[in-house]
């Protein structure tokens, strides 16, 4: 589904990733950990294609159901409809736009361009509602500005609910876990684990352990200076935790 | 220096002309009195303070015609019928004349043209002799209409202004002057809006004023859209007197005119006395939008509140002048003020100027600008959810005029804000806004 060949990125003129190669496949979950400044979220954003994030070398090939293209050549809307989801470890702020006008919006975009029945502003509130119960998020949650004024934990749920809704192929979650409590973690994992079929994959971009107690990954890999220094199962992440990233 | 421009001239001859002709007396003799003032006075220039920024240069008001019978042409009027069925209750003028036959008013309300010599008397002292455009848009009505709000009056209806320009290629001035007094504990929610309906934009000039009086716990909403042709010249006076426990909300959206300065003066007399004054401008080309505010606390326990955004875009120039007066009797008085702005490209500019004037302890003001471009970061997270580059930047320019959008408590206005600002039709955006038509009032429930 993914491959990552020699991927060399700059940011503000500073070389951060140094030859990344990474292969996924339909069905699995890649966790990917290492220490601050390893650059973890500089291959998230790569994917996502933010404008500060130059692929000076190397590609990311994603197979969109027919062929693989090279994600370079599409903008960053276009990822998203391709099947490519970014769950943020700072979610945006955006004042002045409520959650279900902007779930919408994003929804048909993504539908329309998949082909896929558009709902009506009262069936999409019905499709939603399920999933925010799983997710444990009050209705009125969709009528507040889009992460204005919303917990940590809150934030991320609003992440997990987007990518539930919208469904992608390859969901890349940069530190997901990040400022939540026990409770959360749960249902946020939860969503995560749920999310997971034959025919989606998932990397979850993570510091610690505890995310990796409640979703299973199939592989892990120790990002180091800008490169992958080592690649492992679930049991790699339990050695990271005893002997911390110096060891990897 | 005096101003004794062409224009001048014309205007000395037009008042000899209606004092032979006998036309409204009173006002012919005011504006004799105002006359000489006027020619003292200076015309604005970029020395004067509070016209530094302003492009508004003398012979803008060369070749004017202020008296012709205007010139609709069917498309202008089938429009303005379009809009103004909308509307249950309206005053409509006509290239600067009201026309009488389409004005609809409620039960109670009464609109008159001044003509006794005590009403002009309370024109003359309402005056700021200091404001040249003003002083300019009386001397060059041929009317001044008074809108009488009765006591204790509450109604959550709109009370809508139409000021339409069709006079087909006509360099004209319209000088539309309207004097509103809420009486004690009276309510109303006006709407005024400033459209050209020409068939080719062209060059004229409005200089209208609106002069308020608040009685004692009188409210006002009021909200002005101003989409004049983009080749046009448009000046604004809005004073206000607030008294006791009165409330004024006034919402000025700019959207047209090559030109444009609005000149608002609040004075605030009573304790609890109360300003909310919001602002939106959205300029484009070499269009110029200058906002010129002076809020005046004269009394103890008395409030304002500014909020004024901008968005600017290829050569265009937006200037806030935002004048705080608190006087030395005006303790316990809270002020605040913000204007914010987004610049599109490299060549739009902003100038944004806070002023306070605080001669007593004792009180909080709080002001701040900031001016900048769409922050990339909101733009990258719409994008990462598959919502391309020109709807994400609807998005946010409408995130950013949202807040001026909902300061109207009234759901038809804020609709009909959306839908010029937006100038979209695409009905999946925005669904949430879908406001209900009925208004909503914090401060009265209407039954």
């Amino acid at each position: 589904m993914l491959k990552i060949n020699n991927l060399h990125v700059m940011v503000d003129n500073k070389l951060i990733l140094k030859g990344i190669d990474l292969e996924v496949n339909q069905g699995e979950i890649h966790a990917i950990m290492g220490p601050n400044g390893s650059g973890k979220s500089t291959l998230a954003k790569a994917m996502a294609g933010h404008p500060n994030y130059q692929i000076v070398e190397g590609t990311i090939e994603f197979f969109d159901g027919q062929e693989y293209i090279n994600l370079a050549e599409l903008e960053i809307h276009e990822r998203a409809k391709a099947g490519i989801f970014l769950g943020f470890q700072y979610p945006t702020e955006i004042p002045g736009i409520s959650n279900l006008g902007f779930l919408r919006e994003s929804v048909n975009n993504v539908w329309k361009a998949q082909g896929k029945k558009l709902l009506s502003k009262d069936d999409f509130i019905a499709f939603l509602r399920p999933i925010m119960e799983i997710l444990k998020m009050k209705e009125l949650f969709l009528d507040r500005s889009i992460n204005e004024g919303f917990s940590g934990g809150e934030k991320k749920k609003n992440e997990i609910l987007q990518l539930m809704v919208l469904d992608p192929k390859l969901a890349i979650l940069d530190e997901t876990d990040s400022g939540l409590d026990i409770d959360a973690l749960k249902v946020v994992a939860d969503g995560i684990n749920r999310f997971k079929r034959p025919e989606n994959a998932t990397i979850l971009i993570t510091h610690y352990q505890r995310l990796l107690d409640h979703i299973i990954p199939d592989f892990i890999h120790v990002l180091g200076d800008g490169k992958i220094i080592r690649s492992g199962t679930k049991d790699l992440a339990l050695e990271l935790e005893l002997k911390g990233y110096n060891w990897a | 220096m005096t101003y004794s421009s062409a224009f001048v001239n014309y205007l000395s001859k037009e008042i000899s002309q209606s004092d032979m002709l006998n036309d409204n007396v009173p006002l012919t003799q005011l504006k004799k009195k105002l006359l000489p003032l006027f020619k003292m006075s200076t015309f604005p220039n970029n020395k004067d303070e509070f016209f530094r920024y302003s492009k508004i240069k003398e012979t803008d008001f060369d070749n004017l015609e202020f008296k012709y019978l205007p010139i609709a042409n069917a498309s202008s009027l089938l429009s303005l019928n379009q809009f103004s069925s909308y509307f249950q209750y309206k005053i409509i003028f006509i290239d600067g004349e009201l026309s009488l036959d389409q004005t609809t008013l409620p039960p109670g309300i009464l609109i008159n043209n001044i003509t006794s010599h005590d009403e002009i008397q309370e024109v003359m002292n309402s005056l700021d002799q200091t404001n040249f455009f003003g002083l300019m848009n009386i001397l060059s009505s041929h009317n001044i209409y008074k809108l009488t709000i009765p006591k204790d009056h509450k109604s959550s209806e709109i009370i809508s202004t139409f000021h339409i320009t069709t006079a087909a290629g006509k360099q004209h001035l319209s000088t539309p002057c309207i004097f509103i007094n809420a009486m004690e504990n009276s309510y109303a929610n006006l709407f005024s809006l400033h459209l050209f309906l020409g068939l080719e934009p062209y060059y004229y000039v409005t200089n209208s004023a609106l002069y308020f009086n608040l009685e004692n716990s009188a409210v006002i909403d009021y909200s002005k859209l101003q989409i004049e042709s983009e080749k046009s010249l448009h000046i604004s006076t809005i004073q206000a007197n607030l008294n006791q426990n009165s409330i004024l909300n006034t919402q000025l959206i700019s959207l047209g005119a090559n030109n444009s300065r609005e000149n608002q003066k609040i004075n605030l007399l009573g304790q609890n006395a109360r300003a909310n004054l919001y602002g939106l401008y959205d300029l484009k080309q070499d269009m110029q939008a200058d906002h010129y505010i002076d809020v005046v606390h004269q009394y103890p326990e008395t409030y304002s509140h500014q909020i004024f955004k901008g968005i600017l875009k290829d050569q265009s120039h937006g200037v806030f002048t935002g004048k705080v007066t608190i006087s030395k009797d005006a303790k316990h008085s809270v002020s605040t003020q913000l204007n914010k702005n987004i610049i599109l490209g490299d060549t739009a500019q902003m100038t944004s100027r806070p002023q306070l004037m605080i001669d007593t302890d004792d009180v909080k003001c709080t002001h701040g600008s900031a001016t900048g471009q769409m922050d990339p970061e909101q733009l990258f997270y719409l994008k990462t959810r598959g919502i391309n580059d020109n709807q994400a930047k609807k998005m946010l320019y409408h995130a950013f005029a949202r807040e001026i959008i909902e300061a109207s408590p009234c759901g038809k206005i804020k609709q009909i804000l959306n839908n010029f600002i937006l100038n979209d039709t695409d009905e999946n955006m925005f669904e949430d806004l879908n406001y209900s038509n009925r208004c909503q009032h914090g401060t009265f429930s209407f039954t």
